[in-house]
């Protein structure tokens, strides 16, 4: 009973902030709204029994990304809604009509895939997310994740080289002017 | 537990949003936003699939999309950055150089 | 060196084309160059004879009975393409031992006086490339064991006779006259590719001859015809074959209705028309006849229509020869008109009587056409015998070797000609299908009307009054002027042709005088040498059971009645120009054109005006209004410009879609995964 009604509150925050998020035309406001999405976001895993994944989200989601985005708005001076949209674009009319066609198909398909509610109770779960479940799986030579964890970790390199090529200034424009 | 189905519905919900968000968002930050919470939403149906059928796969996967989005986050603003530095503008449809 | 032998007298000619070919590009000097091929070509045709008659008095203590079949080179040559195989073999049997000597014998005689003739032209090297390219085509086209090897041949020597027809061909009127041929042929050879795909198809092998006996011709030479597989063969199969295969011999060996080509093949030189023109390729057709005569003598109808086809081509020809003022078109319808003997002789199931025709029309036509050859030479190019006369003191010794031919070509009693034409006569008379005596007529007048004509050629050559002054010649032929260009020209002399070209004449002469009586019934060793010879390849009439109807009257009267033939033919024409010294004309222009049957007879009796009507014209018509205005501009062009212009609006439409702007693509983006969605959708909604 407890963990129906902490669902409906969680996806009820879920939806209205990300919602705000949406419609907001203030950068600064749709980040914070986004934090507050990912917040419960992680709440939602912890009853899943994902608590370490749970405690990554806050930390790298709503904690790193988050700061970085409100980090850039400030960069920029993007804090004013200086940008009026449009209303009634055909691009909004068009996408807002697909988005329902595509909503309602994805949840007519959940629906009649009918899936039975927990085959697996919490008792066999043998202590599913924990750190040292999570552990094993990435390390284990048994398990197939070592080499993609290895290769994420490249991946990162890579995109900290690229996001300092991209944020330097380029010596020929400054130069230039 | 919930049937599943809640929880794949609910993300369907947020993976909407923020697909449409996408669309209609001007302002590239926004933009950005959007695709973090088209991406949670996935993962979320990763880590209920994952509950539901007791693997850790799911919450490997997260933990995988958690990093591409970390470094797909430090890359894209980034760029925005670097467009904002020589546009003086970062409007989504001024940057239409793709039109021959 | 049984075997080494017959592939010398195949390679040394193409080793010859080869040198030919390349001569120009190893041999600076012009003049060297002319020397060295002027040399070598006939050199290797010659060399080429001396093999083949090493061959014939080698192989088998020169009985020759048994069948030499196969002599494996390259093996397999052309394999199982979808089940076919045919090998490089070639078959060494008298036949085509007997064509390969023809060939090299009296191809090296005319190669070397062609090397006199053509010595003044500049492309000497090109004419010698070409000669010996010939021959050896020729000699595939005979020694080739499978009818794939024979077309080979049988394309190739139409491409020589092609391209040394057109030799000279910066005048339009020789290309033209190459193309004729060229296209005439066409058509039989349609009909020979058609006539091979037949024989695959219902034999299931190629090959004449093999050893273990599983060639067509083994297979054919029994009284029931049996295929590879053991299965009897329809007679009407055969007949379809034998009659396909007869088509190609029509279009090669010019006989009715395909003959148009080879009076305008004249516009070649002259040794090409005696070698290729009258000798070689246009025998082609007769060889081929008797190589399958295995197949023929299993079917009356295509016996049958081969002599009837024979039997009106003479007439015919000897008819059209009537008229012809060119000398050297005179000597083309003979040549229709003996081809048709051979072929009547093939037809009534006298193959190797065909054979011998062959031979000795080798001899006779060989030298005739080298005379005329002399003669043109000596009047500067002068084809025409409206300006001849009177040559007989100048040139005594073209007379003498051109009279030997004339009487042997017309069957006076004991020269060559005789022999044969009244072996084939005798077989007609006695043909197995009936009507014996009306071929046998048609014969005896072709005879009649051959002396006739080619003691007309004669009167008006070498009798008549010169009808130009004093060796000073009136005017220059027109054709051929530039070409046949000789230092001579500037005095305008009448001049012996020089001895290199008279030499091969003398020979030839002796043969056409006595091969007719050495190989003939009444020969040396018993008598019938050649029929004797020929006997293991031809196929016997009674090998299907047919037999030749009673003599019409004893031989003697046979010989007797055709000799009167001949000496009529040819006292009727001198004793008429003897009164039109002057003239060399029998009647003047006007009453000439006012005659029906005299424009009918210098119009080809119409054969080429209504192929000009029907393919010229008609098929022109179709082509311009129906194929071009019709089906390519309108239907086509139409097709392509409007799907062009379809395309291009339709493009014009799409380039609307790409405006550059990155939510737009986004939305499509959105669109495909909407599309992926319901497409899920729908398969859970299935189960």
């Amino acid at each position: 009973m407890f963990a129906q009604i902490l669902f409906w509150v969680l996806a009820a925050i879920c939806i209205i902030s990300s919602l705000v998020m949406v419609g907001s035309s203030n950068p600064v406001r749709s980040a914070l709204a986004l934090v507050l999405t990912m917040l419960s976001l992680a709440v939602m895993y912890i009853t899943l029994s994902a608590q370490f994944i749970a405690a990554v989200q806050v930390v790298v989601y709503a904690g790193a990304v988050m700061v970085l985005f409100l980090f850039v708005i400030m960069l920029l001076n993007l804090g004013a809604p200086a940008l009026p949209e449009q209303p009634r674009s055909m691009q909004t009319v068009l996408a807002i009509a697909l988005a329902g066609v595509f909503l309602v198909g994805l949840v007519a398909a959940g629906v009649f895939q009918n899936l039975p509610a927990a085959p697996i109770s919490a008792k066999h779960l043998h202590g599913l997310g924990t750190v040292q479940q999570i552990g094993y799986s990435l390390y284990s030579p048994h398990q197939p994740w070592l080499f993609p964890f290895e290769a994420t970790s490249i991946l990162l390199l890579i995109a900290v080289v690229g996001a300092i090529v991209l944020a330097r200034k380029q010596p020929a424009e400054t130069e230039g002017s | 537990m919930l049937p599943v189905s809640y929880y794949l519905i609910l993300s369907a919900l947020l993976f909407t949003i923020g697909a449409v968000g996408v669309l209609i968002k001007k302002n590239p930050i926004q933009t950005f936003m959007c695709i973090e919470l088209m991406l949670n939403a996935v993962n979320l149906t990763f880590i209920a699939l994952g509950r539901y059928f007791g693997q850790m796969n799911g919450q490997m996967y997260v933990i995988f999309s958690l990093a591409v989005a970390a470094a797909e986050v430090s890359v894209g603003l980034g760029i925005i950055v670097a467009i904002f530095r020589t546009r003086e503008s970062i409007v989504v449809d001024d940057a239409n150089l793709m039109k021959s | 060196m049984q075997n080494i032998l017959p592939q010398l007298v195949l390679w040394l000619p193409l080793l010859g084309f080869l040198f030919c070919a390349a001569s120009g590009l190893v041999i600076k000097d012009p003049k060297v160059q002319k020397k060295a091929v002027s040399l070598i070509a006939p050199g290797v045709v010659l060399l080429a004879f001396v093999f083949a008659l090493a061959v014939l008095f080698q192989t088998h203590a020169r009985t020759l009975v048994p069948l030499i079949p196969g002599t494996p080179l390259l093996e397999p040559w052309f394999t199982r393409y979808g089940g076919l195989r045919v090998d490089f073999n070639l078959v060494l049997d008298p036949l085509s031992l007997l064509m390969a000597l023809i060939i090299t014998g009296v191809g090296g005689l005319i190669h070397v006086y062609a090397a006199g003739y053509m010595a003044e032209d500049k492309e000497v090297s090109r004419f010698f490339t070409y000669f010996n390219l010939f021959v050896f085509m020729m000699l595939l086209l005979v020694l080739g064991d499978n009818f794939l090897l024979m077309f080979v041949g049988w394309e190739g020597v139409g491409t020589c006779s092609y391209l040394l027809i057109s030799f000279w061909f910066t005048d339009e009127a020789n290309a033209k006259a190459g193309n004729k041929a060229f296209i005439v042929n066409r058509v039989g050879d349609l009909g020979f590719a058609l006539g091979m795909m037949a024989v695959w198809s219902v034999f299931g092998t190629l090959s004449f001859f093999t050893r273990d006996g599983r060639g067509v011709m083994d297979l054919a030479a029994h009284a029931r015809v049996l295929d590879l597989a053991g299965n009897p063969v329809p007679a009407g199969m055969i007949t379809l074959i034998c009659l396909l295969l007869l088509v190609g011999a029509l279009g090669k060996s010019a006989q009715i209705p395909l003959f148009v080509w080879l009076p305008d093949a004249m516009a070649g030189p002259t040794p090409v028309s005696a070698l290729i023109h009258a000798a070689t390729m246009v025998t082609a057709g007769v060889v081929m006849l008797t190589r399958c005569s295995w197949l023929y003598v299993h079917s009356v109808t295509a016996l049958q229509t081969v002599a009837w086809v024979g039997a009106i081509t003479a007439l015919l020809g000897a008819l059209m020869a009537l008229t012809q003022t060119d000398i050297k078109k005179v000597l083309a319808y003979s040549t229709i008109s003996q081809l048709g003997y051979m072929f009547l002789a093939c037809g009534v199931g006298d193959f190797s009587d065909g054979m011998f025709h062959v031979v000795t029309h080798a001899f006779f036509k060989g030298l005739l056409f080298l005379g005329a050859g002399a003669v043109i030479h000596s009047m500067l190019g002068q084809q025409d015998m409206r300006r001849m006369g009177g040559l007989k003191k100048l040139l005594p010794a073209t007379w003498g070797v051109m009279i030997v031919a004339t009487y042997s070509i017309a069957g006076f009693p004991l020269l060559s000609g005789f022999w044969s034409k009244d072996a084939i006569l005798e077989s007609a008379s006695r043909a197995c299908f009936g009507g014996g005596p009306v071929l046998y007529l048609i014969g005896l007048v072709t005879a009649f009307i051959t002396a006739f004509y080619m003691n007309r050629l004669m009167w008006k050559t070498f009798y008549t009054d010169a009808r130009f002054v004093n060796g000073q010649l009136p005017e220059l032929h027109h054709s051929n002027e530039e070409h046949e260009h000789h230092e001579e020209a500037a005095h305008g002399k009448v001049t012996n042709a020089p001895a290199s070209m008279m030499q091969p004449l003398y020979i030839l002469a002796l043969l056409a005088l006595g091969f007719g009586w050495f190989a003939g019934p009444y020969g040396p060793a018993g008598g019938n040498l050649l029929k004797n010879f020929l006997a293991p390849s031809v196929a016997p009439l009674s090998l299907a059971g047919l037999q030749p109807q009673p003599e019409l009257f004893p031989k003697l009267a046979g010989y007797l009645i055709s000799s009167l033939a001949a000496l009529g033919g040819l006292g009727l024409a001198a004793w008429l120009y003897r009164q039109h010294m002057a003239t060399g004309e029998l009647t003047t222009d006007a009453v000439k054109d006012s005659s029906v049957f005299n424009r009918l007879l210098r119009s080809n009796f119409g054969f080429d005006a209504v192929y000009n009507m029907v393919f010229f014209r008609a098929g022109g018509m179709l082509a311009d209004r129906v194929l071009w205005h019709g089906l390519e501009e309108d239907v086509l062009n139409g097709t392509a410009t409007g799907a062009a212009a379809l395309i291009g609006r339709l493009s014009l439409a799409a380039r609307k879609m790409q405006t550059g702007n990155a939510r737009n693509y986004a939305l499509v983006m959105l669109a495909g995964m909407v599309t992926l969605v319901l497409g899920l959708l729908v398969r859970v909604m299935q189960h």
